[in-house]
Order: C-alpha cells, then structure tokens, then sequence
C-alpha cells in the first residue's frame, strides 16, 4: 500500500469500514455503485493502438499523421476522424489521455494490462476478469468469457476462474451437446463413474491439478445443461443487429456476443481486436480497425443502453501501450508504453469528459497521469470488489488485487 | 518487427509451445528394438550395479544437498507402475499400452528393471520422433497459414533423424548454424531455422532466437534500448551479436521442382544500431554476448558464431536446463531460457554438473535423458499432500496436465485406436489429429506469440473430451480394440472370472496399473448390476479416461 493510498484509506475509508462491520451485506467500503454494477466488458486492442490516431489526435503536427479530429457529441472533445460513430456517443465516454506504464514488450504489456501487475518473480497474477469472476456468484455460466483473444488466466485462483475462450464468435460453441449415441441416462452414468474415479484419484493426490481438473469439466456439464448457453448463439440475433456491429468484424460479432453475455449476468466478458501493432503502415492499418472498433463499440452502447443495461455494465477500451508520436521510416509507429489513452464508459462512469493531457505533439504527459493501478482500483470499485483482498502467491507472498494506486475520481 | 524475447516470462511457455499436432502416428512396437548393451545392464543384478561410480549417484548427492539447502523432505520414491507411466509420457509422449504395462509389472524389480525400461524407451524410434516434435515447435513453432506446417516437418525430420542417428548435440548446432545451400523444403531440415527467423535480410529474429534457444539468454530484449533491469547486455551488444547474421541471406524460391530454400554467404553486410528515426546507425562488429572475438577472415560469420557457441558453457548449460525443465515442469534455473550469462555464480550446482558431464560426454543426449530420468528427482512419487516448496525444489513429483500431443497419443494408445485395422476408424484418427491442431493452437498471426496459457483446463477442452468426437465414437466397442477385447473374456469364461480379467484390462489400459481392490469391486459391482453389456464397459472405458489419473502425467 502506497503512503497516499493509506492516508487516503485512513480518511475516507474508516466509515464505510465501521459500516462493514455493522452491515456484514455491505462490502467494505465500495460505496453505492457495489449494488448497481454487475458486469464489466473489456475491449482489448491487442498489439498496442496508436493514440494519436485514435482518442489524442495531433492534427497539423508532424506527430499527427494524416488524420484529421473531429468535433464530438461533447464539444471541446475532438478525436479521430475515423470514429465517427463514437464520437457521436461521447456523453457516455470517459477518455483518459495519461495512461503510462513501463512495459514496452508485448507479452509484459499485455499481462500487466490483464492483471494489474508486471510479470514478477515466478508469482502467477490473475487477471482482473478472473478476480471479478470470483467475486460474483457463480452462475452456470464461466464468470470470465474471452472472445477473439486469449484473455489472460486465473493465477492462483485456479482453473474454476480460467477465461472461457471463444475463439470466433461467428461459429456455435463447439461440443455444447452429448455426442451422438450417448443419451441422458448414459451421460449421467458416466458422469457418477467419472465422479468416483476422480475421488479415487483425489484421495492420494489432492493438489490443485486434481481439482482444477474436476471443477472444469463439472463446470462443463453445468454449461450443457444451462438455458443461458444460448447466450452463446449469435444466431438468434437478426441480420440487421449483425449488421450494425460489424458482421464481417470477428470483433463486432464479439460486442454483440458479449452484450448477450451480460444480458444473462456473465460478470465479465473480454473482447480482443487484434492488429494494432502497427510497426509499418500504420494509417491504413489504424483506420480499418477505427471503423471496427467504431461499429462494434458504438452499437454495443447503443445496446446496453436501450436495455437498461449500461448503468450496470461497466466498458472499458484499454490495449497492450501506446505508440511513438515519431513516424518511422515504414510509416509506422514503435511501441510506446510512456502514453496511451483508455476509455471508459457505463457502469457508473461520468462520461462526456478528458481525463488528463499530453504535450502538443504527444511525447510526454502535460497533465494528470494515470497509472495502471489507478485504473483498475476504479474498475473494481465501480464493480464493488475489494481491491485490497490480499491472497497468498505460490511464493507464500501476500498480493492485493490492485497493487495499489488511486481512484480516477473525477470520473465516477 | 520488434521481437522481443521476454515475452514467455510468467506464461505457460513449455506447455503452449506443444499445442501443436501434426504428427504421424508410430508404431507401439517399441520392444523390438533394444540396444544389446541395455540387455545386459537388465541381467545384471541391482547389488551389483556400480552405483558409487556411476555419474548417476554424483547426481543424486548433490539433490540430497539441494533438499538439505531448500529445507524439505523428498517425497517416497514412486512405485513401477508410477515410474513407468511418467517416463513413458515424458520419453515417447505417450502412455503405456496394456501389454507394456502388464509385462514390466510382471518383471522383478531391481535396478537393472528401471535401467532396462528406460533403455528400451530410448533406443525405440518413438523417442526421436517424440523429442523431434517437441524440438520442431521450439525452434521452428507452427502458425496459421504461409509455409509453417512444411517448415515445421521439414525442421522435425531432420531432428529425428539426427537423434535416431545420436549425432552430438553440439554437432547439431554447428549444422544448424552454418548450413549453406538450396533445397527443397522437404529436404531443408536445418536450413529451415535461419530462413523461418531469419528472412527479408533481418537478423533481429535469428539473432533473438538463436541466442535465446541455443544459448539461454535474452539478448534480444536490449534490442530496441538497454536493458532496463539487467545491465549486462546493451543495445549495441544485441546488434554485435547480430554481426554474425549480417552476411547471411535466407531466400525462398520457385523451382521447377517445387519450393526451394537457399541459405547462403556473402563476403559483405554489416549490422548497424538504428536511430531513432529507425534509419540505419552506426555499423558495429561482431561481438559474442558483448565480449570481443578474434577476426578469421577463413571463416564465415556464422562459422565464427558457431566456433563461439560450441565453446561457450552455455551451449550445454542451455540444452540441460531445458531437458530438465521438460522432465520436472521447471527448470533448475527459471525461466529455462534466461541463465543470464557465461559464468554466471547463480547457477546451482546441479545445472554445472550436468553441464559438465554432459560436455565430456560428448553432448550425448541420450545419456542426459537417462541421466535425469533414472535420478532421485525424478523418481519421487507425486502422492500425497501437494507440497509446492518440495516440488519446486523437485523433492515432489508434480501433478502436470498432459500437452495435447500427449493426450491425443495416449488417447488412441489407450482405446487401441493406433492400432486399429478398420479404415474408418483411421480416417477418424487422421481428421482428428488434424483438428488437434485447429482446437488447440490458438495463435495470432497478427501479434507476437500469443497464445493460450496452457492445455491444463478450461472449460471448452473438457466439453471436447465430454462430447469430441474421438473420445466418444472411439470408445465405443467394436472401433475401441481395447473394449474388444476387454469383452472377449466373456467368450469363454464365466461371466465372474471375465469381469475380473476385463477390468485389469480397462484399468492398465487407462492407467498402467492393476485396479485396487477398492476400485476392482466398484466396478465389478457395477458391471454386475448393468448386465456386463457393452455399453456399460463403454460408458466405464470412458469415465476412465476423462479422470484426472488419465488427463495428467503424475
């Protein structure tokens, strides 16, 4: 715990602890939005976008590129040209222009971005969709679902908290029913014999393999059995509703996936965009992207806000790091973990607003930095979780949730 | 593109680096080949191995030290059944068939058993075949499309075949690293390693790779600027150690017999540190891990390279650690692939003397396999209360879920697929390797190596091992020749003496072992109450392979 965050604890978190106590109901110290808030959706750009050309544009600068800024719903909050759709959303958006971070290789970027820690020392982190996972009843269906991507793992939490990995979400969720031949009374004895070789096995070695083991094909079964797998099938969505997320777009189709995910309580839902590792190229690259990322992101606010949904779901736009300002020799731009922009929006998020500031060509932060930690302190406070639960690592080490960090405050 | 190698850092690296399939099915025979010498050390009593001489117990006193130092207790040894379910995963990537396990169960123990069944295992092709796959997806790895998957096999056949053939680890490499030619890419073999990382003229890739697999250390990190946490190696080292590429050229071409692959030399090219601008810098000369080399204008560059690498202790050091590393599921020094530097006093001594040894072996690789394998470490059981401090100290065999090579081998060697006569049932297992593939390897090819964390549990995999075609039509009697004959005890013998026979045979078959008494009257019990009918012992067969027992190598 940083020295800010234990004064800032000590002053404003001792009511809401005493209330704790009084109100066991009451999770410490998460104010109202622990009620309201139940879902998270994280876009993730994978590779690492360009801010300046996206949500920090630089137009007539060298830095700036080609792009052209245009004006948003919310005047004064001016981004790139090819978000139009976004831009038009605005009022709901939280931009921040000040994340900075020091990773500036893909998979150490990439993990930090997913579990709030730089790789360290053996310790496995669990990533942030698992923690909130963990801190939702566990409904029949995973807590932690990724589409398009990866999605980082549980850590020490342990295979019950593992993302579930859609990897198209053009096509059904494979293997979803029995196999051919194999009838319910036929399933369910091979599930008690299962469940007796398993204890057997358990009985001499009860380590976590065993029980992670277990936990996931049980949750496996639960799944098959569960009404709100339908959640899952994007076939029940008319083409039209295809159409405006984007149904060429494997992430577009991800948005809309993951609306009906929350739709059914899925605490959170991870969609990747991948691309954005624009070495070379960069502009024609950036803009293909924009409008993927314009549609699907658009049409999923559009969504969760027709459906009462987006003061309860939580969205929020982060990537690998930002890019050079500098334009290299093949048009593109290097990695650039010193300033990247993240959006947030919904979920108790105060939109219509630019949280912090680079300098006019974009190398350095003017005004207002925010850390990684800072980030997900918000995420989790708006969602209701204790970033301070501390877990032991493998190492026998302590680790908080969010390795400290302050609240964003002026955007909740 | 930035390569940077830090990258597998905290992931899952031995494992996701095997979600690769793509491998032709072996024959079981493995007993047909043993080496005459592995014979005689069989016969040889256990009392009378030379054990205070042998290497072996060098090995096992310095892991006595290693416990004492850690402060844990070993864990008991791990009986036969154990021993040999785990060597034979690790060894041929596959567990026992029935008639393996029943046969070296039957045979008396002693030293000389393990001894012969290790030797057996190693001498068998599966063992090249095994470790060539596994050596084709580290050096070579799979993607998406392009040219991979012949890259791939191309790479695979050439280690295999290098293995079969006990060709010094050493003399690999110095293959590897200065081969010169043009072939077709089925006959490239370790021509394939510079032209997959080393195209467009880049030595950004090859350098990287080459350092970090042969040699243990992450140079490429300080690629794009020093190295922020570790200050041995600089920007302007990466690119000296890049020199050696810089003459080399990997080209593809079109031929009228097909696609050619062509690794050449050229007297002239200079590495050169970019601006910032990404223009090209100042030239610097080759320089091995930041230390200065004498210039032979007799040699090649990589010839050069290869000469330093061959005299380096890191070359062995490497291979050791990540052998190691593939047996207990880490290695002595961790990650396997960052030893940090030559002479680098954190080393443990286990790592030098394995190093060592395996050096004045002539970097045999079989001897270091059977090396490790028949140790203390790797012979303690993994029952019992999971102590994690014992394991990393590998005091305690941990529990380790199956790569997916593994789990699709032992699948059909366990059903009896592999060795099915019927088409069908072959079309069935050849779609399916090639679906293996599709499932499990999850990389993007628009993002450096980004993949699944590992193979060890998620929910889509155990919906595919619940309701996946393979581990349903395969298991069912008349396509499974392990229910076959499961079900021929029946045919004359009474229906109490062929349940017993039947469940040894279902319980070796999945597990390697014999039921326990416990289990044995379970499913007797069970068998009973259904009638004995086939779709009883399918419904057994398959729990049995959806266990923990079965999807982990323990």
């Amino acid at each position: 715990m940083s020295h800010i965050h234990r004064r800032r604890f000590l002053s404003g978190g001792l009511g809401a602890l005493a209330a704790a106590f009084l109100n066991p109901e009451a999770k410490a110290a998460q104010g109202e939005a622990a009620t309201k808030v139940r879902s998270c959706i994280c876009l993730f750009m994978h590779g690492g976008p360009s801010q300046i050309d996206t949500w920090d544009p630089k137009p007539g600068r060298e830095t700036g590129g080609p792009f052209r800024a245009i004006e948003s719903r919310v005047s004064g909050i001016r981004v790139s040209e090819h978000l139009p759709l976004l831009a038009l959303r605005m009022q709901h958006l939280a931009v921040i222009r000040s994340l900075t971070s020091k990773e500036g290789n893909h998979d150490r970027a990439r993990y930090l971005m997913h579990a709030g820690y730089a790789p360290a020392g053996g310790v496995k982190h669990p990533s942030v969709g698992s923690m909130i996972a963990e801190t939702r009843s566990a409904g029949v269906l995973p807590g932690y679902v990724s589409i398009a991507g990866p999605g980082h793992g549980p850590g020490m939490l342990g295979a019950g908290f593992a993302p579930f990995v859609v990897q198209n979400p053009a096509v059904p969720v494979r293997n979803l029913k029995p196999a051919v031949g194999v009838d319910q009374t036929r399933f369910d004895r091979r599930l008690a014999l299962w469940r007796a070789s398993e204890a057997r096995f358990a009985a001499r070695h009860p380590g976590s393999q065993t029980q992670g083991h277990s936990k996931v094909v049980e949750q496996a079964v639960a799944m098959m059995r569960a009404k709100d797998a339908a959640a899952f099938e994007l076939s029940r969505e008319p083409a039209s509703v295809h159409e405006r997320y984007g149904q060429q777009s494997r992430f577009g189709l991800g948005c809309l996936m993951a609306r009906r995910l929350v739709e059914v309580g899925v605490p959170f839902v991870e969609v990747a965009l991948r691309g954005w590792d624009t070495h070379q190229d960069n502009f024609a690259t950036v803009q293909k992207l924009s409008a993927e990322l314009d549609a699907g992101m658009s049409a999923l606010l559009d969504d969760l806000n027709d459906r009462g949904l987006l003061e309860s779901t939580l969205v929020l736009l982060i990537g690998d790091f930002g890019r050079t300002p500098q334009i290299n020799a093949r048009g593109g731009r290097d990695h650039y973990p010193r300033v990247a922009s993240a959006v947030l929006a919904g979920g108790g998020i105060r939109g219509g607003q630019v949280v912090g500031a680079t300098d006019i060509d974009g190398y350095e932060i003017r005004d207002r930095p925010v850390t990684v930690p800072d980030l997900f302190r918000t995420v989790f406070h708006q969602l209701g979780a204790d970033p301070e639960k501390t877990r032991m690592s493998a190492a026998g080490r302590p680790l908080t949730a969010v390795d400290g960090g302050n609240l964003i405050s002026e955007i909740i | 593109m930035v390569t940077h190698s830090k990258r597998r850092r905290g992931r899952s690296q031995l494992l996701h680096a095997w979600l690769i399939a793509g491998v032709a099915v072996f024959g079981v025979g493995l007993a047909s080949c043993v080496r005459p010498g592995a014979q005689a050390d069989a016969n040889t009593p256990a009392d009378e191995q030379p054990s205070e001489q042998s290497t072996a117990s060098k090995l096992d006193q310095l892991l006595d030290q290693h416990w004492a130092r850690a402060g844990v207790k070993p864990a008991k040894a791990a009986d036969d059944a154990e021993f040999m379910r785990r060597v034979t995963l690790d060894l041929v990537g596959r567990v026992p068939t029935e008639a393996e396990a029943e046969e070296f169960l039957k045979r008396t123990s002693g030293r000389g058993k393990r001894l012969h069944l290790v030797h057996n295992l190693i001498e068998s092709p599966e063992f090249a075949e095994h470790w060539a796959d596994v050596y084709a997806d580290l050096m070579i790895g799979l993607e998406p499309g392009g040219q991979s998957r012949r890259l791939h096999a191309s790479f695979r056949g050439w280690w295999a075949e290098q293995l079969q053939n006990r060709v010094p680890y050493n003399r690999m490499v110095q293959e590897l690293l200065t081969v010169e030619g043009e072939y077709p890419v089925a006959d490239a073999g370790p021509a394939t390693f510079l032209f997959r990382h080393g195209k467009k003229n880049r030595i950004e890739g090859v350098t990287t790779e080459a350092t970090r697999l042969l040699l243990g250390v992450q140079i490429g990190c300080a690629q794009c600027h020093d190295h922020p946490y570790d200050d041995r190696y600089k920007q302007s080292d990466f690119y000296a150690m890049g020199a050696f590429f810089a003459q080399s050229r990997a080209r593809n071409k079109k031929s009228p017999e097909g696609r050619m692959v062509r690794v050449f030399d050229r007297p002239r090219g200079e590495a050169r540190i970019p601006n910032a601008d990404g223009t090209p810098g100042p030239v610097v000369a080759p320089k091995f891990l930041g230390r200065a080399v004498a210039n032979d204008p007799q040699k090649t560059r990589r010839e050069q390279l290869a000469g330093e690498m061959l005299n380096s202790e890191l070359l062995a050091k490497t291979l050791v650690n990540r052998t190691w590393a593939q047996f207990f599921g880490r290695g002595l020094v961790e990650p396997w692939d960052d030893l940090g530097g030559e002479g680098d006093a954190s080393h443990p001594p286990i790592l030098n003397y394995l190093a060592q040894q395996f050096q004045q072996r002539g970097y045999d690789f079989q001897w270091l396999v059977e090396e490790i394998v028949l140790s203390k470490a790797y012979q303690r059981t993994s029952a019992g209360a999971e102590n994690l401090e014992a394991q990393r100290a590998f005091a305690q065999a941990a529990v380790r879920p199956l790569t997916p090579r593994q789990l699709f081998r032992s699948l059909i060697v366990a059903t009896g697929l592999e060795t099915s006569q019927r088409r069908d049932i072959q079309r069935l297992v050849e779609a399916r390797r090639e679906q293996v593939l599709r499932e499990y390897l999850f990389v993007f090819a628009d993002d450096e190596a980004a993949e699944v964390e590992s193979f060890s549990g998620n929910v889509p995999q155990a919906l595919l091992l619940l309701n996946g075609d393979l581990g349903n039509r395969g298991v069912t009697v008349g396509a499974s020749p392990t229910l076959d004959r499961a079900l021929g005890f029946y045919a004359d013998n009474k229906p109490e003496v062929a349940r017993k026979q039947a469940i040894e045979t279902l319980v070796l078959a999945a597990y390697g072992r014999l039921p326990s008494a416990e289990e044995q009257m379970a499913h007797e019990r069970y068998l009973a109450d259904a009638a004995d009918s086939p779709a009883a012992f399918e419904d057994l067969l398959f729990s049995l392979l959806l266990a923990s027992e079965f999807q982990t190598n323990h």
